[in-house]
């Protein structure tokens, strides 16, 4: 108890400024270590991009869908394509309207746009907690982030954390480190059990949790959506876009036959599909629905993605129906 | 076999006392507890250890980082 009695005020507060001068070390360490996030790639590859003229642009299913080389295939054996994936898996609306400007200030030669995709995307308002900014929603934090909080909604709680983690490291790069902590945790649950299928995000079965539970949730969803406008960051996408005298095309991506099947031939999907047409139309915004093209399920790597061989097959044909870039690209 | 019982003992007051659960160091424990260098150390490394682990509840669909 004696030994208690010697804890004093001081102390305690310099045993705080150690504590917090650890925790500040291990901010830098986590920044430093985090300087090459798959975000911070993409933004990298795209500084060296300045022959691209065409820009796909989109979630998982564009990034793992949209072979440049098979859409555009290069001029000279050691050239480029024309095209250029700027696509970020695990992006929505707003996440691709910040890659979408880094493309735009790096892309000079940029004519064509092609943005791919998938169910509500286009007419979900977009809003965050702080606990959903991990992984590659990171850009949020970095890129542009004032200019990118006007194009989705917070509580005032989550909006204050945004504000903190943003500013630390160690907060804004959390999913980083949890992620690596997370694969270890399967790696260790793996021992023993059959073999779990995997692609390039993950595992192949946690990806039927992005669809809807049930037909009738879907058309349900349709029905709502069908009288929504386009949400802000698509429209600013647009924007941004032709204000640069660049041609934009939607693409509804190529989808399992089981998706489309179960959902898309739903009469609530083709309702809400004439109604993005005409959101589209009034945008002067092309329209592609590329979501039967690919009536193969073995063409696919998990629910909702292509594999690298039915990737090819996607990206040869959208390239024969864009055709040159002064040919009309898309539009049914 | 005296000398191993009485390193567990000292071990396991050794590490109550770390956590907290034990008010009074262990006999020929290294450190004074008013030492704010070790302390501030030890809850910082706690807190990462922490930091570290906490992602667990959260939804990881994609993991391509």
């Amino acid at each position: 108890m004696d030994q208690q009695a010697t804890i004093t005020g001081s102390r305690f507060l310099a045993t705080l400024m150690v504590c917090l001068a650890v925790l500040f070390a291990a901010s830098l360490a986590v920044k430093r270590l985090t300087a090459h996030t798959v975000s911070r790639r993409l933004l990298a590859e795209t500084q060296e991009a300045s022959y691209a003229q065409i820009i796909a642009l989109g979630n998982s299913l564009m990034r793992s869908g949209f072979v440049p080389d098979a859409f555009a295939p290069p001029a000279a054996p050691q050239s480029n394509s024309p095209a250029f994936n700027l696509a970020l898996g695990a992006s929505t609306p707003p996440e691709q309207l910040l890659l979408l400007r880094a493309g735009l200030r790096a892309m000079p030669k940029a004519r064509l746009l092609l943005y791919g995709f998938y169910d509500f995307q286009l007419t979900d308002p977009v809003s965050f907690a702080s606990a959903d900014l991990i992984g590659n929603h990171d850009i949020l934090y970095y890129q542009e982030p004032e200019f990118a909080r006007r194009f989705y909604q917070m509580s005032r709680y989550d909006a204050a954390a945004f504000e903190i983690d943003r500013r630390l490291g160690i907060l804004s790069e959390r999913g980083a480190v949890w992620g690596k902590v997370e694969l270890v945790r399967r790696a260790i649950s793996q021992q023993g059990m059959p073999t779990e299928a995997r692609n390039q995000f993950g595992r192949a079965a946690d990806f039927t949790l992005l669809e809807a539970k049930s037909r009738d949730e879907f058309e349900q969803h349709c029905a709502a959506a069908s009288q929504a406008p386009l949400n802000a960051p698509a429209a600013e996408i647009i924007s941004e876009a032709q204000q640069k005298g660049i041609r934009v095309v939607f693409i509804v991506m190529p989808l399992p036959p089981r998706h489309v099947r179960l959902f898309y031939d739903a009469p609530a999907w083709a309702s809400y599909q004439r109604h993005i047409r005409q959101l589209l139309g009034a945008s002067n915004v092309a329209y592609l629905d590329a979501s039967r093209w690919i009536p193969d399920a073995a063409k696919f790597g998990d629910a909702l993605h292509l594999s690298p061989g039915g990737a090819e097959e996607f990206s040869r044909r959208l390239g024969q129906s864009c055709g040159d870039l002064t040919r009309s690209c898309g539009g049914e | 076999m005296g000398d191993a019982m009485n390193l567990l003992t000292w071990l396991t007051q050794f590490l109550e006392y770390l956590g907290g659960s034990r008010d009074n160091q262990p006999p020929g424990f290294p450190v004074a507890v008013a030492n704010p260098v070790f302390w501030g150390l030890w809850w910082g490394a706690l807190s990462l250890v922490i930091y570290i682990f906490c992602g667990q509840s959260s939804k990881f669909i994609y993991i391509d980082f």
